[in-house]
């Protein structure tokens, strides 16, 4: 009898704690995911919130799509129950490194995404999404055989409808991070935006350095 | 009898298929953008969805809001949209069967887009589609004019790139 039962106990222990594990903060709909023998190029960057006292949604996206197509990926930040790793940890802050393996071709990062639900006895379950309502177009052109890196987008939000992602180049950090994920990835290399475009919702110091720490370069 | 159930079967399903007048456009890949572009729209309310319907074609470097400077290139889109619902005889019988009658709903558009630079027009395009699907009484509108509005779009922007009014994009 308990020969009988034991598969099934097995079954039943393994499908609970696959509810305990994380899920992989690296989202690519089946049209776009390269076969096993098709050539690939990886987006690499970081997302999460920069504080999570002040973050209130827990799940979080940057949204791509392949240009003129309905198909798209995402990095995620999960930070509820079954979370996204946290693989950056700061005093309050935590992000997850997404690797997204992608077929080589035009892709657009267009949109980002903050979703919470709440639940309250009189009101049931509230749904809250945000996104952009006029769209940006940050334009990439990946290649067969390279991974580019987007950089670490931090979440910062001023109540529960004023969010925005901050822009920092941890390329350093974050590649050490995405070998681990993915063992034979190639060296990230940098691809620059300009996110004037995405201006309120994406923060990034201006390109060439002008305007950063204006103070530093007053220095002798 | 079997082949009958299976023929109405495939009848019904049929039926709930959303069916649109404009075909589908097949937007080519990695051709250079167009150079961005101004869009004015006379409706405030969908302005913002049909700008971002026209950047979702991946065919301008750019959609953006309001004139622009001097020299840019800028669209002006009127938009007529008539929702077709069912006479009120119908919904009262689709509500006496428990909404299990089906009713006909579409979303008959139509679009001009003017083309313009400094005030002078370039070229006018029109295209008209209608939405058309069978759903539920209290099944809405779902997808419904999101795709009305996107064929359009598309349309529009495989014309555009078609005619070589606008110039490309050379800088990336």
């Amino acid at each position: 009898m308990f020969c009988r039962c034991r598969p099934l106990a097995l079954f039943l222990i393994a499908a609970a704690l696959v509810g305990c594990g994380t899920q992989s903060a690296s989202l690519v709909s089946q049209p776009l995911q390269p076969g096993p023998q098709e050539p690939v190029a990886y987006l690499v960057g970081s997302i999460g919130p920069q504080s999570l006292a002040a973050s209130p949604a827990p799940n979080q996206r940057l949204l791509f799509r392949k240009r003129g197509s309905a198909f798209g990926a995402a990095g995620v930040w999960l930070g509820i129950a079954r979370g996204t790793p946290q693989d950056v940890q700061d005093k309050d802050g935590a992000a997850s490194v997404f690797v997204l393996p992608l077929k080589p071709g035009d892709y657009e990062f267009y949109d980002f995404q903050f979703f919470s639900s709440s639940y309250s006895p009189t009101l049931g379950t509230t749904y809250t999404s945000l996104q952009a309502r006029e769209k940006f177009n940050l334009p990439l052109r990946l290649q067969a055989g390279k991974a580019y890196y987007l950089g670490e987008f931090r979440s910062l939000c001023l109540g529960a409808s004023l969010c925005a992602f901050r822009w920092r180049d941890q390329l350093g950090r974050d590649e050490s991070i995405a070998r681990q994920s993915v063992p034979g990835l190639p060296s990230l290399q940098l691809l620059p935006l300009d996110y004037r475009s995405a201006a309120p919702y994406i923060i990034a110091p201006l390109p060439g350095g002008a305007g950063q720490n204006p103070l530093q370069e007053k220095r002798p | 009898m079997n082949r009958l159930m299976t023929l109405s079967a495939l009848a019904l399903l049929a039926g709930c298929a959303t069916t649109n007048t404009l075909p589908e456009r097949e937007l080519p890949d990695g051709k250079a953008y167009l150079t961005p572009i101004h869009v004015m729209v006379d409706d405030p309310l969908n302005a913002a969805q049909m700008r971002n319907q026209l950047r979702e074609t991946g065919v301008f470097r750019s959609v953006e809001a309001g004139m622009g400077k001097p020299g840019d290139y800028s669209v002006l889109i009127r938009s007529n949209v008539q929702r077709d619902m069912p006479p009120f005889p119908l919904l009262l019988l689709s509500a006496a069967t428990l909404f299990l009658m089906p009713l006909s709903v579409s979303i008959d558009t139509t679009t001009e887009f003017s083309l313009q630079q400094d005030g002078k027009a370039l070229k006018q395009y029109r295209y008209r589609n209608v939405t058309h699907k069978y759903s539920w009484l209290l099944d809405g509108m779902g997808g419904m004019q999101e795709q009305n509005g996107s064929r359009i779009a598309r349309a529009f922007a495989q014309d555009v790139q078609r005619d070589g009014v606008l110039p490309e994009e050379t800088a990336q």
